[in-house]
């Protein structure tokens, strides 16, 4: 079953002048259909300014399409009576880690989403036990968040969507302001979620090496979609992925040079462990 | 001419339960024309000793001599420090606030009281130094992409002309081309005017790129101080300290423990390709 639909999903930012007179139109989305499974990983790459963040933006009815549609759950984005009930099933992880808590204790922030939409008292405690418990921040929940590091904040932050039992989260770069272990973390988190609590998550991201264990990969580039497949066969396209700015994982572009010089190995190594392998199958 | 840091300490909060010491006996020299590369997880007083490096953090104790006069000094012009030591924060686009991107890059200099003349040289010459084209004289940095704003940002910092520049994750938040181009860019200005250079970098792979020595922070103290293949032989250790060697390094490592005869020194894509095909090669003849 899908849990994401869309059709020729096209959006427009439109600049007016002082007058209400249209300045200027940039297609941001341009014609993009796709679906996604529920309970999948999926990973959206493309170089900044290529319509990730507006895509992302439109699967929790921040913002409605132009031209065609998007559905979450069966439900219409484009139907402003559906706003709410798209907003409970798909819940939205930004950037910025400082931006997103407002609560003065842990816990009180993780509750504030379900009490906004009048879960009762007895129950709003347990959510937000459970949701704490499942990024692995119980132990803080007495604490300040102005006192916890990048990645625990950015923990809280999907405490927070989780204890609205959401069926999706979307993430608009989780990571970008974290260091190497705060990536980590976060990483782990979300796959955790997906693979125990089933919860379908789509992740945005320029760290090439998060998106290796997606169950599939959507590249972005102007606005639409210019390739989609399994990490395998996405980042078999090294060159091509170079043209829209975009990388592969460093042990993958080892892996391919070595190729270039013609060693016999298979295409697009994700890990260290099977460049190792294939490099000691070629000596016996 | 250096920068000479002397058994440095900083604690804040002092005198309050919330007293903690930040930096720990810090003794570090940092020769004309380096390119240092600064790496350390969050909270380990990275931060906190590139501010010391301009005074815009005192030390509690300890002393820092910057071409030999001692910034402390009472009789010492911090002034002339910040305008020497140029230093660029975080998410420096968001600092952005002129009408054109010409007027930006000028605020530094024309702050320094120069001659008007002389402020939109440099203001030119930094543009160029960054690469940024004469049609962007007028434009409005708003209108930038994020890689460009931050161009503009460190040209601000270059057309103070420093005899040093410190950048403290320049890279944050951009895409693989925008990281690159930034981090090609700051190595061409290292090359051609060999201007010192400090790297703050989270991503181990773009230390292992471009500087020539790494400074390891951990828990206020320099835990690694050395030429970088020397400090990423010790992956182990930095493992340990929540950081990491490039991937490449544990592909020749693993290489090794399984008897592959190859040098566990390389640490980039290139190094590690000429390495594995000598091995290969030499395993076929």
């Amino acid at each position: 079953m899908n849990i994401i639909e869309t059709k020729d999903l096209v959006f427009e930012y439109i600049r007016r002048d002082e007058e209400g007179n249209v300045e200027s139109i940039s297609r941001a989305i341009d014609d993009v259909s796709f679906d996604i499974k529920k309970g999948d990983f999926v990973a959206i790459l493309g170089h900044n300014g290529s319509g990730k963040s507006t895509l992302a933006k439109h699967i929790n009815a921040l913002l409605m399409p132009t031209e065609g549609a998007l559905w979450v759950n069966g439900y219409n984005t484009s139907n402003a009576d559906n706003v709410w009930k798209i907003r409970e099933s798909a819940g939205m992880v930004f950037q910025n880690p400082d931006n997103q808590i407002i609560g003065t204790v842990v816990e009180e922030d993780v509750g504030f989403g379900p009490e906004n939409i009048g879960v009762p008292t007895k129950e709003i405690w347990e959510r937000v036990e459970k949701s704490l418990e499942s990024v692995g921040m119980l132990e803080y929940r007495h604490h300040s968040p102005n006192k916890l590091s990048g990645g625990q904040k950015q923990r809280v932050a999907i405490a927070g969507i989780m204890a609205m039992k959401p069926e999706c989260i979307i993430l608009d770069e989780p990571t970008a302001m974290l260091d190497p272990n705060g990536r980590r973390d976060v990483i782990e988190t979300v796959r955790e979620l997906n693979q125990k609590e089933k919860v379908t998550v789509i992740l945005i991201t320029h760290y090439m090496e998060e998106v290796i264990h997606a169950d599939k990969v959507i590249v972005m580039d102007s606005g639409k979609i210019v390739l989609e497949g399994t990490p395998r066969e996405i980042f078999s396209k090294v060159e091509k992925l170079k043209r829209y700015s975009l990388d592969v994982p460093q042990v993958t572009e080892l892996a391919y040079e070595l190729k270039q010089e013609g060693l016999d190995i298979p295409n697009a190594i994700l890990t260290v462990d099977e460049l190792v392998e294939a490099l000691l199958k070629l000596e016996r | 001419m250096s920068i000479i840091l002397d058994k440095i300490n900083y604690s804040y909060n002092n005198g309050t339960a919330y007293e903690k010491q930040a930096l720990r006996d810090i003794n570090l020299v940092i020769n004309d024309g380096e390119f240092i590369g600064l790496i350390g997880h969050t909270g380990s007083g990275k931060s906190t000793l590139i501010q010391h490096l301009n005074g815009l953090i005192k030390a509690s104790s300890g002393n820092i001599y910057y071409n030999g006069a001692d910034i402390y000094d009472k009789d010492y012009k911090m002034k002339d420090l910040r305008s020497k030591v140029g230093l660029v924060f975080q998410y420096p686009e968001h600092q952005l606030f002129e009408t054109t991107v010409f007027k930006d890059i000028c605020f530094g200099p024309k702050n320094l009281k120069l001659d008007p003349l002389e402020v939109d040289l440099r203001a030119y010459e930094a543009m160029k130094l960054v690469g940024l084209g004469e049609d962007m004289l007028d434009v409005s940095p708003f209108e930038l992409s994020g890689g460009q704003k931050r161009r503009v940002a460190i040209a601000g910092v270059l057309a103070m002309k420093p005899d040093i520049l410190i950048l403290d994750e320049p890279t944050a938040g951009l895409d693989p081309r925008g990281r690159d181009e930034i981090l090609d860019q700051i190595e061409k200005l290292h090359r051609e005017t060999k201007i010192t250079v400090i790297l703050v970098s989270h991503s181990m792979e773009d230390v292992a790129k471009y500087v020539d020595r790494i400074i390891v922070m951990n828990k206020g103290e320099v835990f690694f101080d050395d030429e970088k293949r020397k400090v990423f032989a010790n992956y182990k250790q930095l493992e340990e300290i929540g950081l990491a060697a490039p991937q490449v390094t544990y592909v020749m490592n693993e290489l090794k423990k399984h008897g592959a005869s190859v040098d566990t020194k390389a640490i980039t894509v290139h190094e590690a390709k000429e390495d594995i095909m000598r091995w290969i090669k030499g395993e076929r003849r």
